[in-house]
């Protein structure tokens, strides 16, 4: 089986690792690499010791540009012609592939979860509606796997040699950038929070979020919070947003304080390692979905919170 | 619904005001899908009723509704809607997708197409494309082509994208702002990392977000507009289309998911806080300095 890895050269290597585990669980897997945009040749050696054995450059093309990229995937494909092409899954890689796919006559699949062997057969599990059903999606090769960014960790070098090789591309664009805006960044990596307390619509108001603020400040927790808070409200901006089309966290304590529970909300926090639900409502969805549940009022239980607990940790 | 398709009148004429204005024709896909809230899971085998759940419009789709409404408004014109049937059992949805489709018509679509084949259910992307773009030929093509960046129930988030692929057109994905202005449409692309403007010229693919707009809840005039408006059903013989798919149906089954579920037990404030910080000890989470 024939994997082609498709990145920039900044992105590329934790796709590798995905290559590595296909091919522990089949055999006589080959692994090469497709190079969008500007490289140097020391950085394609890397690709190379860890297990792409040619790699592919096509420097007109641009990662964060759709239509060039999908030209690049399809000259590649009809190049080499692999059972399976990688990319990582953020929008503007997924919507290339699609593209691709589609020109190409073949299947994507999604975001994958992780993949297995099941009834002999490579298969890769996505979570679908919502996070509530895991779908086993067996292959039918040739397929474009979207892969979540820092899903797999790249391999460990070796002192394996390869080649490179440049693809020239004709792109005919049809959309126009006008303008780039940056977003305003906020400090936070959600994604890599050891502690998270996190936010939703049990607060009345945007000063309130304060006490949840304090909480986190005195025990070294970032923030969080659920849709409203960040789509609808807008007290806090997109990067603290946890949940289906928001982040997927997995800190080691997600502390939900007057959050409902909604399928989307705990679709992102699958991989946390304690829950903790503080809600005022017993009946609220997100006790199911929690280690330790609290039935109290956020505006009591916070304050006291904050307080005993910078007490303990002084 | 109304009797299939009469292949003759399935070719949409290009749309003309008393001016002689040309309008805009839009065609919005809608993704009949599983009403995740309403989906039950066996507690003990983990099974999902998948069949039991019922279908509804996809939430993202809404806002793709909505904005198709907001164009015609101004720009004056006609929006049909699109929606393939891929969740079994066949004949319960056939029936049970009429009351989510006259929901769409009366959030202003003026006619909703279903496509309704045995083929279709549990279809791969793919395939789900082909044959919307096949669907969108015989339609005689659009001005503008609207769909949600992705669906609460499958969420690939690829059809849109592979849609515009078929039709060889443009295409501009993710877009929270959307402005259509003579043939040239403008949109702000809502990417990770930073907002990207861009335009193209129509006929177009455009995917949104939910934080495009509010979409409106139909009026009570609307609805019972709604129930006289055209909601076709057609299968894939009438479009000629021959369905392969890429990737096999999965299957599924519940996320399990392991939590200890204990409940912090006190009778005031103060004694769940102490509680709780105990628990939070024991699980190594909190490290007492004293």
């Amino acid at each position: 089986m024939k994997i082609l890895t498709v990145s920039d050269i900044n992105t590329g290597l934790e796709l590798l690792g995905f290559a590595e585990k296909l091919s522990i669980l089949i055999p006589q897997v080959k692994t090469e690499a497709l190079v969008i945009g500007e490289y140097t040749e020391d950085q394609a050696k890397e690709y190379m010791v860890r297990g792409a054995e040619r790699v592919y450059v096509v420097e007109e093309a641009d990662i964060k540009d759709p239509e060039t990229t999908a030209t690049a995937i399809i000259e590649t494909y009809n190049r080499t012609k692999p059972d399976i092409i990688a990319i990582r899954s953020i929008k503007n890689t997924k919507e290339a592939a699609a593209r691709a796919a589609q020109q190409l006559g073949i299947g994507t699949i999604s975001d994958i979860a992780r993949i297995e062997m099941k009834n002999e057969k490579l298969t890769f599990i996505r979570i679908i509606l919502s996070g509530k059903v895991t779908a086993y999606q067996e292959v039918i090769t040739p397929a474009v796997v979207l892969i979540p960014p820092g899903k797999f960790e790249p391999p460990k070098p070796t002192e394996k040699a390869g080649q490179i090789i440049k693809i020239p591309i004709k792109t005919e664009k049809k959309i126009k950038t006008i303008k780039i805006e940056g977003k305003k960044k906020a400090a936070v990596k959600l994604e890599e929070a050891e502690l998270i307390v996190s936010v939703g619509r049990g607060y009345r108001t945007k000063e309130d979020l304060q006490i949840a603020f304090q909480l986190a400040e005195t025990i070294g927790a970032q923030i969080g919070c659920s849709r409203p808070i960040a789509a609808d409200l807008r007290w806090l901006p997109e990067e603290h947003w946890v949940g289906l089309s928001g982040k997927k966290v997995r800190p080691r304590m997600y502390m939900a304080t007057g959050i409902s529970g909604q399928m989307q909300h705990i679709a992102g926090i699958m991989d946390a390692g304690i829950v903790v639900a503080i809600n005022k409502d017993s009946n609220a969805p997100i006790f199911q979905y929690a280690d330790y549940g609290v039935v109290g009022d956020i505006y009591k239980i916070l304050p006291l919170l904050t307080k005993r607990l910078s007490e303990i940790l002084k | 619904m109304t009797a299939l398709l009469n292949p003759r009148k399935i070719y949409m004429l290009k749309l003309y005001s008393e001016a002689g204005v040309l309008l805009v024709s839009i065609i919005v896909l809608v993704k009949l899908a599983i009403d995740v809230s309403q989906l039950r899971i066996d507690s003990s085998t983990g099974k999902p009723y998948i069949e039991e759940a019922p279908l509804k419009i996809s939430d993202i789709d809404r806002m793709a509704i909505e904005e198709a409404v907001r164009i015609k408004e101004k720009h004056g014109g006609r929006i049909t809607s699109i929606s393939a049937l891929t969740w079994p059992p066949f004949t319960k949805r056939i029936s049970e997708a009429e009351m989510p489709l006259r929901e769409v018509l009366a959030m202003g679509i003026d006619e909703a197409i279903l496509i309704a084949d045995e083929k279709l259910l549990q279809a791969d992307t793919k395939t789900t494309a082909s044959v919307i773009t096949a669907v969108i030929k015989k339609l005689g093509g659009a001005d503008l082509i609207i769909a949600g960046e992705g669906t609460i129930d499958g969420f690939s988030g690829v059809v849109g994208a592979r849609v515009a692929a078929g039709l060889n057109i443009p295409l501009i994905t993710y877009a929270r702002k959307v402005e259509l202005k003579g043939n040239i449409i403008i949109a702000e692309r809502d990417l990770e990392d930073y907002i990207e403007a861009v335009e193209t010229t129509i006929p177009a693919v455009v995917t949104v977000t939910r934080e495009i707009n509010v979409p409106r809840l139909p009026t009570l005039l609307q609805i019972r507009m709604a129930i006289k408006k055209p909601l076709r059903k057609i299968t894939l013989q009438e479009i000629e289309v021959e369905v392969e798919p890429k990737i096999k149906p999965f299957t599924i089954e519940g996320v399990k998911i392991r939590r200890k579920n204990i409940m912090i037990e006190g009778k005031t404030p103060e004694e769940l806080t102490e509680n709780l910080i105990k628990k939070l000890v024991d699980e190594g989470v909190i490290a007492p300095k004293r």
